[in-house]
């Protein structure tokens, strides 16, 4: 293996029910915050759910963009927004074609493709304001860098909940490829009707607030969000040290019981890292709160690191709903916020308190929990048995 | 401009009505856009599996398998732990079922739905091979060869073998006034490996870039379908089945592509 090139995490932009920009967001993982507020969302079989919406109006999109005009479209830029100046810093420094974006999602705008075909079915005919790239998953990638005007290579990452931690690993692997010099990385997912009543058909969404952990869990709520990063091959800041992927191989929505594919996926990050498991300060959990996720990710990570041996660890879901493709890029965000702080506070688990007994004990993150912490991991484990692990690692 | 180089080990295609090599031969004399609803067999996939495939996924399945096990003869097809599966449409046709169904009022089937997702194939391919390696599934429009290829160049740094597959299903009817290219039912899977065997160059495109052509596109401009050109997985499937002589070229994701094999 060659020497890795620098891969900072220059800058975090982010949208999603726990706030409405990257400080919001901050703000709301501090102790005693209360809960955003989620949207009751109405389920085709009648149910109505806590949905973590994002309730503030949006960006518009330009009008030479219109045709990938699209909600997730919308939340890319309200995230992007907010590193707009550190991506033209390095785009004046290295290039417009040494800037990449490299996305991931899994709804892109599927929900203006389901409005159009239950218009097509009244009417005959697709809307006119309806164009496919308003719904193809390759969009979020070539809309954004149509937006910035970044001429690197841009393309998405879809792998459902692993999509955009998965576009992180990679946007690291084009700047050691050398085909680039900075990428926009992260990704986003925005409401969508298919998505709300795919999950209640495979019986995992909660009637309630979710709960990771509880011995009550029932399920996830559903969210919708966007976080980006400014990645470029330089050291110092924070730095994304180690990325680990794998796959279950055994069933497509439900997670390897066992959790073999998470243990496989954070021993890859720690290797990658050249970290030792004592050496992780604190874990942002997958944590969906349904009774299989919670069970397999505590065991996975008792195997990992060792019984009374796992860092302090939280589910941040009960903030922002589960995000879906965009969940590995918003909670790596709240584990680059957590490392920018100087505060040393943790992000806290929302639960009801009453863990779980069955589930092989993790250290949860109670109200106002300290620690000093300079490298921290994020898990997504998704569909397809599809897992990623990130470490990053703060200044030192 | 930056050159890279590595070993074609194997490829392997699938099309309806092109399903030897020799048929993909003569259709490399005058390649056109396969089209229809034939399925792959994948007679060695349980069927527990294969009956939950689409169209999209048999030839993923297929492709995968063929190109590994043409590879090493007599590994039965044991697909390196580093792929990456690009697709434009992916599971369209499956997620338009879903939202037929959603326009109706009727309840979704989890387990379509489960397997709506890009990732589906990728994910039935790690089940079917018991493969739990790295898999990347990539989309970026009519660029998705591109991306995908330099995602599995990007796994060759750390893996000695990559398998890229690219696979289409004809997307809905009503998506073709929107596309700038051929609609067509294909994979292709390429088994990349370290090595000089081949070189290929990137160069930054010198025409005027796509995204700055950009205009909003009313579908009566669009040319006819049959004009429009080939998919670049398939105009890759060609060069490789004419042997690989000289250069097999492409524009994609504002990079002049030349690969061309050494010492020839």
């Amino acid at each position: 293996m060659t020497a890795r090139r620098g891969a900072r995490l220059v800058s975090l932009g982010m949208v999603c029910a726990a706030g409405a920009d990257r400080d919001a967001v901050h703000e709301r993982l501090r102790a005693g915050s209360p809960l955003p507020e989620f949207t009751d969302s109405a389920l085709a079989s009648g149910r109505l759910v806590p949905y973590g919406m994002v309730t503030g109006s949006l960006p518009e999109i330009p009008a030479r963009l219109q045709k990938y005009s699209s909600r997730n479209a919308q939340l890319l830029v309200a995230a992007y927004q907010q590193i707009a100046q550190s991506v033209e810093e390095a785009a004046r420094e290295c290039g417009r074609e040494r800037v990449a974006v490299v996305l991931g999602s899994s709804t892109s705008g599927i929900e203006e493709g389901t409005k159009a075909v239950a218009h097509a079915r009244k009417t005959g005919a697709m809307p006119a304001g309806y164009h496919l790239c308003q719904q193809d998953l390759g969009s979020p990638a070539l809309f954004l860098a149509a937006f910035a005007d970044l001429h690197g290579v841009a393309y998405t990452i879809s792998s459902a909940c692993s999509s955009s931690a998965k576009a992180i690993a990679c946007a690291r692997g084009l700047i050691e490829l050398g085909l680039c010099d900075a990428v926009v990385c992260g990704g986003g997912d925005s409401y969508a009707t298919l998505t709300s009543n795919g999950f209640d058909a495979l019986g995992l969404v909660s009637d309630h607030r979710c709960n990771p952990s509880s011995i009550h869990r029932d399920g996830l709520n559903l969210g919708e969000g966007a976080a980006l990063f400014l990645m470029r091959a330089q050291n110092g800041g924070i730095q994304l040290r180690g990325v680990g992927e794998s796959c279950d191989a055994t069933h497509f929505s439900a997670p390897d019981p066992e959790g073999a594919g998470a243990v496989a996926c954070i021993q890859l990050a720690l290797a990658d890292a050249g970290l030792l498991p004592a050496e992780i300060d604190y874990i942002n959990l997958h944590g969906t709160a349904t009774r299989q996720n919670d069970a397999m990710e505590s065991r996975a990570l008792v195997e990992v690191f060792g019984e009374g041996r796992v860092p302090p660890a939280s589910s941040t879901k009960p903030l922002t709903g589960h995000t879906l493709g965009g969940a590995g890029a918003i909670e790596a965000g709240i584990c680059w916020l957590t490392l920018a702080t100087q505060e040393a506070r943790l992000p806290v688990h929302r639960y009801d308190g009453e863990i779980d007994p069955e589930l092989p004990s993790i250290p949860l993150v109670d109200e106002g929990q300290t620690a000093v912490v300079s490298t921290v991991m994020s898990n997504s484990f998704g569909f397809g048995g599809s897992n990623c692990a990130l470490i990053m690692e703060g200044a030192s | 401009m930056k050159c890279f180089s590595f070993d074609l080990l194997a490829w392997s295609a699938w099309a309806p009505g092109l399903e030897t090599r020799e048929a993909w031969s003569e259709w490399a004399l005058t390649p056109y856009s396969p089209t229809g609803a034939e399925r792959p067999s994948i007679a060695n996939v349980p069927a527990a599996l294969r009956r939950r495939c689409s169209q999209h996924d048999r030839m993923v399945l297929e492709v995968g398998t063929n190109c590994a096990a043409e590879a090493i003869p007599g590994s039965g097809g044991q697909v390196p732990p580093a792929v990456v599966l690009g697709s434009r449409h992916g599971e369209a046709q499956v997620t338009r079922v879903l939202l037929d169904l959603l326009a109706e009022g009727e309840p979704l089937s989890p387990m379509r739905f489960s397997l709506s997702v890009h990732n589906a194939s990728s994910g039935l391919l790690s089940i079917a091979t018991g493969n739990k390696g790295v898999f990347r599934s990539i989309s970026a429009s009519i660029d998705s060869l591109g991306a995908a290829w330099i995602e599995a160049l990007s796994l060759l740094v750390d893996h000695s073998s990559v398998l890229l597959i690219v696979a289409e299903e004809e997307p809905p009817a009503d998506h073709h006034p929107y596309l700038d290219e051929q609609t067509a039912a294909f994979a292709l899977a390429v088994l990349l490996g370290r090595g000089e065997g081949c070189q290929l160059e990137l160069a930054p495109e010198t025409a005027p870039l796509r995204s700055l052509l950009e205009v909003q596109s009313k579908s009566a401009e669009q040319p006819s379908l049959e004009s429009r050109p080939l998919p670049h997985a398939l105009q890759l499937a060609a060069w490789l089945a004419r042997g690989e002589i000289g250069e097999f070229e492409m524009s994609s994701l504002n990079l002049n592509w030349r690969l061309a094999k050494n010492g020839r």
